[in-house]
Formats: C-alpha cells, sequence, structure tokens
C-alpha cells in the first residue's frame, strides 16, 4: 500500500510536486494572518516536514488539506495575536512612466490607505479577501482550505468588500 | 444601506461574476461599485514575494534534521488492518453522529480570541476565557448555542435563535449583540435589532432593543441601560494593544487578570467606562494607571487577588 503506491506522499517525486503547487499558498495564508513574511515561510516548512513524516498515512489527494490544518494549528500553537499589518509589492506596471507625478503620487496612496483598510478587516475577512485576490483562489477552494461553507467565505468575502470601501472612504477623508 | 445587506453574500457574488443582469442593477442603486471596483482593481496588481530559490533545498536540509524519519509500513498486512480499523471507527462515529447528534466546542485561552462559524453562517466572536457548544447535526431544528464568559453575536436571520448560560437564556431572530457572563457579572447588550431575554427574572422577561443593554451584579438588581456610544467590539481591537477608549470597567478587568494572572474582588460599579492604557511590563504601574484616574482605591493580597473599592 502506502511506500509502493506511485500517488504516496513518501516518493520524493509526488512530495516535490506538492510543493511546488501549495508551498506559496500555504506560505501567503500565514502570512496574512502574522504580517511576517519569513515567518510564514517558516511555519509552511514545518506544514511540509510534518507531511514529511506523515507520509505513509496521509494520502496525496489529502495533503492538500492537510498542509492548511498543520499550518494553521502551528500558528496558534506559536503566535501571539497583534495587529497584522500587511505590505505587497506592486506588479512592474509600465505604465506607471508615461503618468504624471501627481498621478504616481495618488496611487501611491491609495495604496496606503488600502493597506490601512486591510490591516483592519478581521482576520476571517483578511484571509478570505486576499487568498481571493492574491492567491486568485476561487470561494470553494478557499473554503475547503479553511473548513467552512463556501456561504460562509462569501459572507466574510462581501463583509470584507464592504468594510475596506467604508475604511477608504473614511481615510480618504482625512487625507490632507 | 438596507439591513439585510449587511448580512449578505451579495457583494461576494458580484465580485465572482456571479449575479444576474435584475440582481447587478439592484446592487447598483444599493452601493458604489466603482469605488469596489477602484480597491479591486489595486489590490488585484499586487504581489507578495516568491519562495527563495534554494528553499526546498533548505526544507530538505531541514527535514533531514527532523527527528522522526517516515515510517514505512514493512507489512502489507499491518496497512490492511489499519485501514480496516479507520473504516470501523469511521462507521462508528458517524452511527453515532447520526443517532446522537454531535455537539462542538470551541474554547479560547488567556489573551486568545476566535472566531466560529456556525452551520447557518452565524459568526460568534469568543473572547479570551470563554466557551461556546452547540449541536451541528441538530442545527437545522435548534439553533441553539451554550456560552460561558465573553461572546459577541452575529447572527443570521431564520429561526429562534437561544443563547443559554447559568443563569438564564438568550433568545433572538437575527441580530447583532454581546453577551458577558461572569460569575458576578452579566451583561447583555443589543447592536442591532430585538434581543429578549429572561435572565435573573426581570419582570418575566426583558426586551431590548438597538443600543440597550441589560446589567446584573452580584448584590444589585437587575437594570436596562441605554448606551449610543457603546462602541463595537471593544475588545477584539482593543485587547491587542490595551488603549481602551471608553471601554466597560470589567473588560479591562478582564485584560488586566490575563495579562498579569491576578484576579479581582470588586465592590462596585463595573460598567464604568475606562479611556486610557495600561503597560504589560508592570503590574503595580498597570493598576495605577487603570485605577488611579477613576478614583478607584485597589489592594493587593499575596494570594494573587486585588481588591477594588470606591
Amino acid at each position: 500500500m502506502a511506500g509502493g503506491n506511485n500517488n504516496s506522499v513518501c516518493e520524493e517525486n509526488n512530495y516535490r510536486s506538492l510543493y511546488n503547487s501549495y508551498a506559496l499558498v500555504v506560505r501567503n495564508f500565514v502570512y496574512y494572518r502574522c504580517g511576517n513574511l519569513s515567518k510564514a515561510e517558516d511555519v509552511m516548512q514545518e506544514s511540509f516536514i510534518k507531511l514529511w513524516e506523515n507520509c505513509s498515512v496521509v494520502i496525496f489527494e489529502k495533503a492538500k488539506s492537510y498542509l492548511f490544518t498543520v499550518a494553521n494549528r502551528l500558528f496558534i500553537n506559536e503566535y501571539n495575536h497583534n495587529k497584522v499589518v500587511l505590505s505587497f509589492e506592486k506588479e512592474n506596471n509600465t505604465q506607471q512612466y508615461n503618468e504624471s507625478p501627481e498621478f504616481v503620487l495618488e496611487e501611491k496612496e491609495f495604496k496606503q490607505r488600502l493597506e490601512g483598510a486591510i490591516a483592519s478587516l478581521t482576520d476571517g475577512q483578511r484571509e478570505v479577501f486576499l487568498m481571493n485576490r492574491i492567491d486568485k483562489l476561487p470561494y470553494k477552494e478557499i473554503a475547503a482550505h479553511l473548513g467552512v461553507s463556501v456561504k460562509a467565505v462569501e459572507k466574510r468575502m462581501h463583509n470584507a468588500l464592504l468594510s475596506l470601501k467604508n475604511n477608504v472612504e473614511e481615510l480618504e477623508k482625512y487625507k490632507i | 444601506m438596507a439591513e439585510e445587506f449587511e448580512d449578505s453574500d451579495v457583494l461576494a457574488r458580484w465580485l465572482s461574476g456571479e449575479l444576474s443582469d435584475d440582481q447587478l442593477k439592484a446592487l447598483q442603486g444599493d452601493v458604489d461599485l466603482p469605488q469596489l471596483e477602484r480597491i479591486v482593481k489595486e489590490v488585484d496588481t499586487w504581489t507578495l514575494p516568491s519562495l527563495a530559490e534554494d528553499s526546498y533545498d533548505r526544507l530538505k536540509e531541514r527535514r533531514m534534521k527532523s527527528k522522526d524519519v517516515p515510517v514505512i509500513p514493512l507489512y502489507k498486512r499491518t496497512a490492511f488492518l489499519a485501514a480496516a480499523s479507520i473504516v470501523f471507527f469511521i462507521a462508528a462515529f458517524s452511527m453515532y453522529k447520526y443517532l446522537i447528534g454531535f455537539t462542538e466546542q470551541f474554547v479560547t485561552a488567556k489573551g486568545e480570541t476566535k472566531e466560529v462559524t456556525l452551520p447557518d453562517g452565524s459568526i460568534v466572536r469568543l473572547n479570551a476565557l470563554s466557551s461556546v457548544s452547540f449541536n451541528s447535526t441538530q442545527w437545522d431544528d435548534v439553533r441553539k448555542v451554550k456560552l460561558g464568559g465573553n461572546a459577541y453575536f452575529e447572527v443570521a436571520k431564520g429561526k429562534t435563535f437561544t443563547v443559554q448560560f447559568d443563569d438564564g437564556d438568550v433568545q433572538v431572530l437575527g441580530t447583532r449583540f454581546e453577551i458577558i457572563t461572569e460569575p458576578a457579572y452579566f451583561n447583555v447588550f443589543c447592536y442591532e435589532g430585538r434581543v429578549r431575554t429572561t435572565a435573573f427574572e426581570f419582570g418575566s422577561e426583558a426586551i431590548l432593543t438597538a443600543n440597550m443593554g441589560l446589567l446584573k451584579q452580584t448584590g444589585l438588581k437587575a437594570k436596562t441601560y441605554t448606551d449610543e456610544s457603546k462602541q463595537y467590539l471593544e475588545w477584539s481591537e482593543s485587547n491587542v494593544d490595551r488603549k481602551y477608549d471608553g471601554a466597560l470597567l470589567v473588560n479591562v478587568l478582564r485584560d488586566l487578570s490575563t495579562e498579569y494572572d491576578v484576579e479581582f474582588a470588586a465592590e462596585l460599579d463595573l460598567n464604568r467606562k475606562f479611556t486610557g492604557t495600561f503597560v504589560d511590563t508592570n503590574m503595580d504601574l498597570a493598576l495605577a494607571m487603570v485605577f488611579k484616574p477613576l478614583g478607584i482605591t485597589y489592594e493587593v493580597t499575596d494570594s494573587k487577588k486585588v481588591i477594588l473599592h470606591d
């Protein structure tokens, strides 16, 4: 059974392909909660080590949700909750060179306001919103990762959007 | 904005392009879609750094060092037995679940908060040292949870939703409210909708509307009060950096006791407001920072107990 099977997680090739597919998504998922990239990468690797240790009992198809479950648990064990402020890079956008300096500044401010608004979302809203927008995961997949219903994911998404809009508008008011 | 709009999923379905033309038209009247589009468009240009190139090699190194090497069963027989017993337990478990029902419980430790999503999408946010349990199999018939400690509820519309605790229960149809239940202090506060409570034989029952609360402290009569300024979920934000802006004293005490592992004995009104902060390094200083401005005298006994007087 385990070990000899072509689909076994214990096979280096299979294990590596899981890493190639999910390492980044798991790392990002942890990042959305702790706001620390190197910590997030650490937790992600730790989950893959746990997967390796249990490779004879975890079947290939379930490996993905196993990774999320372990990452989630490791994270809860280790992490002392602080307000999470995330920062993102912007994709290289060649168009930007044609824009006026005022426009570039405005865009930069908007990004900062939005990052502030994201920081004030609840953990649940933030991870759903970012997994959908940054990792491009559909609601169904997010629901599977978090172990909640699709409905719950949609509600969190709805509330996240609503809250972002209100917060951005609020911050806009205080713009210099 | 319509009340239902707060507790919906329409924007999620808008974003994933699942709305019909009619629904879209209706939505356009309710919300500033261009602004939302601008937000989404901006976030969609954001990325996070990719993993380092040697990331996998480092993982392999760590894997070597980790003491548990994968155990590959020697005999297929063992694997078969393992599989058979797993199947047996799953079968037994689902029978149990089907026949008797399955109670799920969530508990928070000191300094921890947790968000629990109930089967119908209702949300419970647990403050530290609290617990909530419910029967997920019978949920469609009875929406009922048991609560200990402090929690905030966002209840999805539907059948009567009941929160039970030691001294009574609270019933609602679909609304937002918060309950604090501690040995010497009980407080339920309604942010939206209507809340009915039968706690403490307050008459026969009390009905609370938005911005109304019911307070009961040991030795005092239960009373209702209104508070327009009460902040939504003051603890879920503020207990992180210990800054308070008109927070209930009872919540500040809870944070203090979490931080310094002390108990409080109070003979005063715990529903008063505190604005300020306290340090997390020195207990004496922290106590002074909270109680001096409020004019409360306090003494610390050697058994990690703090006694408060007006």
